[in-house]
């Protein structure tokens, strides 16, 4: 197995309310990120998508259940994530200086990630003299530094203007085609589930579970702003949209019946 | 067409100059700005008149010329300079013997939360003691030779290091802690990696205060416990009435301050060079 495996897994938290109790994240979440194949999670917010991810990152522990993966998976955080005080260049070699890669091959390979991602022109700059793309741009390197065999990615994108994100999804689409990695991504917006996924995982609201699984018809490799004349696109954005309404209708009946 | 152009030219210029006029309205007047750096100069000037016209008496402020004089004289003999580099050393070795533990245990403190909770609390009582007045018992310890200056010195370096350190050890936001393990950081390699960096420009403050308290105990410690060094040089003109040489030994420590912090800017600026954008 070269993917991502998740079997049977529950996070469950102290309840802040009452010391017996708690406050279940994720329930009985199972899912498979085969090798080669792009997984968006779609969820409402605090449904546990960024929990899930967590855990698959290794951040934090099951409560129940297993995740597995042949390596230890790559992470591409939330706006903010590189470290300001290194500069576009260092930040990327970072995973690389942890595991004391010679400083011969380390300068190679960060220069390779430095084209691959467009910022050569960048290299000593500070994550503050850049703007936020150029941000997750080194994000994305750093974590392609590994070259492992998984990739996850918590709303890389979430913070970033319509355009800029545009942009970043192509160009992500363009880095993963060459390559064979599982990757799981965490996404709040349907647009980008569906312009970016093999297949898109529908979570419920808290206790997060997962309510549908949509295969996404579309080839690769794929031009994101061809595709939205596609009529399937329409089709597939009333689809999803009707499976994130149909679960907060149910979810209002419940906090009607709970009151 | 051409008269278009030119009147849109010259209407361009005209504006331009409006603005810039309004641009330096907004900059206050040049005359009051380019007059600060003399005020001290000019302060100095009326110091010397009223002290030589004995408005002010000349026993407790001796004129700045006499000063002057005086500074001359002790640097010619070199006598200023044996003091200053006395002075001088005790504050580097102390400074170097309090920093270092102080770094470390803030480091420490900052990032392990039990050992904050068992060990914040000793440090914190033992902050608001007066470093001077435990300087009898350091003497009785260690005698009156150099090794009660360093150890002064440096219990006086160590809280502020120790203090600065932690709090921005602990300000450092979760995420970059998660972005390092998440990239296979070991514990010693999250510290080093993640929170000293983070903790630097807090670290750098701490840094500079220390050095303002260093000077301050160095010179009181010398008061009593010391025949050299500049805090020696103002004690003994005192015993002896000579004001001259007091304001030099004042003077001079000040300089000294001054110089150093602004050694420990210019060494800011080279090793935290993010902070500026």
């Amino acid at each position: 197995m070269s993917g991502l495996s998740v079997r049977n897994l529950w996070k469950a938290y102290p309840s802040a309310e009452s010391k017996d109790d708690v406050l279940v994240a994720l329930e009985d979440v199972s899912l498979e990120v085969r090798e080669g194949e792009f997984v968006c999670v779609l969820g409402p917010s605090g449904c546990g998508k960024s929990t899930l991810l967590r855990i698959a990152a290794g951040l934090e522990k099951p409560s129940l259940g297993t995740v597995e993966t042949p390596s230890r998976p790559s992470v591409v955080f939330q706006e903010h994530g590189v470290f300001p005080w290194l500069t576009v260049a260092e930040n990327i070699a970072y995973p690389l200086r942890l595991r004391r890669v010679p400083r011969a091959q380390r300068a190679a390979r960060v220069a390779e990630l430095l084209d691959l991602v467009g910022l050569t022109e960048f290299a000593s700059y500070y994550p503050a003299q850049i703007s936020g793309g150029m941000r997750q741009r080194t994000s994305v390197a750093r974590a392609l530094a590994d070259d492992g065999s998984v990739l996850l990615m918590d709303e890389p994108f979430g913070a970033l203007d319509e355009q800029t994100r545009v942009v970043l999804q192509q160009e992500l689409l363009r880095i993963w085609e060459q390559t064979s990695k599982a990757v799981l991504f965490i996404t709040h917006s349907v647009d980008e589930a569906l312009t970016l996924a093999d297949r898109v995982v529908v979570m419920s609201h808290r206790p997060g579970r997962i309510i549908a699984e949509v295969e996404i018809p579309f080839g690769r490799p794929r031009d994101i702003i061809a595709l939205r004349r596609d009529p399937r696109y329409g089709e597939i954005t009333y689809q999803l949209w009707n499976l994130l309404e149909r679960d907060d209708a149910a979810r209002d009946d419940d906090e009607e019946v709970a009151a | 067409m051409t008269t278009v152009d030119t009147r849109v030219t010259s209407d361009r210029d005209q504006i331009t100059a409006q603005l810039e006029d309004a641009v330096r309205a907004e900059r206050g007047s040049v005359w009051i700005r380019r007059l600060g750096p003399y005020t001290p100069v000019f302060l100095l000037v009326v110091w010397e008149v009223l002290s030589r016209l004995g408005v002010l008496d000349a026993r407790f402020f001796p004129p700045p010329t006499a000063i002057v004089e005086t500074f001359i004289e002790l640097l010619v003999s070199g006598r200023l300079i044996t003091d200053a580099l006395m002075t001088l050393s005790r504050i580097a070795v102390g400074f170097v013997l309090g920093a270092i533990p102080g770094l470390l245990l803030g480091l420490l403190l900052g990032s392990v939360r039990s050992v904050r909770l068992l060990l914040e609390p000793v440090f914190s009582s033992l902050l608001p003691i007066p470093k001077v007045a435990i300087y009898p018992l350091l003497l009785l310890i260690f005698g009156l030779g150099e090794t009660s200056k360093y150890v002064i010195v440096a219990i006086g370096v160590f809280f502020y290091l120790f203090f600065n350190t932690m709090s921005g050890v602990m300000q450092t936001p979760p995420l970059f802690d998660d972005v390092a393990r998440a990239n296979g950081a070991s514990r010693i390699q999250r510290r080093f990696t993640v929170s000293l960096p983070y903790a630097l420009p807090s670290i750098f403050t701490g840094i500079k205060l220390a050095t303002g308290g260093a000077f301050v105990i160095i010179a009181a410690s010398e008061f009593v416990g010391a025949q050299s060094g500049l805090g020696y040089m103002i004690w003994s003109s005192w015993s002896t009435f000579a004001v001259s040489k007091m304001y030099v030994g004042i003077v001079t420590i000040s300089a000294l301050g001054y110089g150093a912090t602004a050694l420990e800017g210019l060494l800011e600026r080279r090793l935290v060079p993010w902070v500026k954008y």
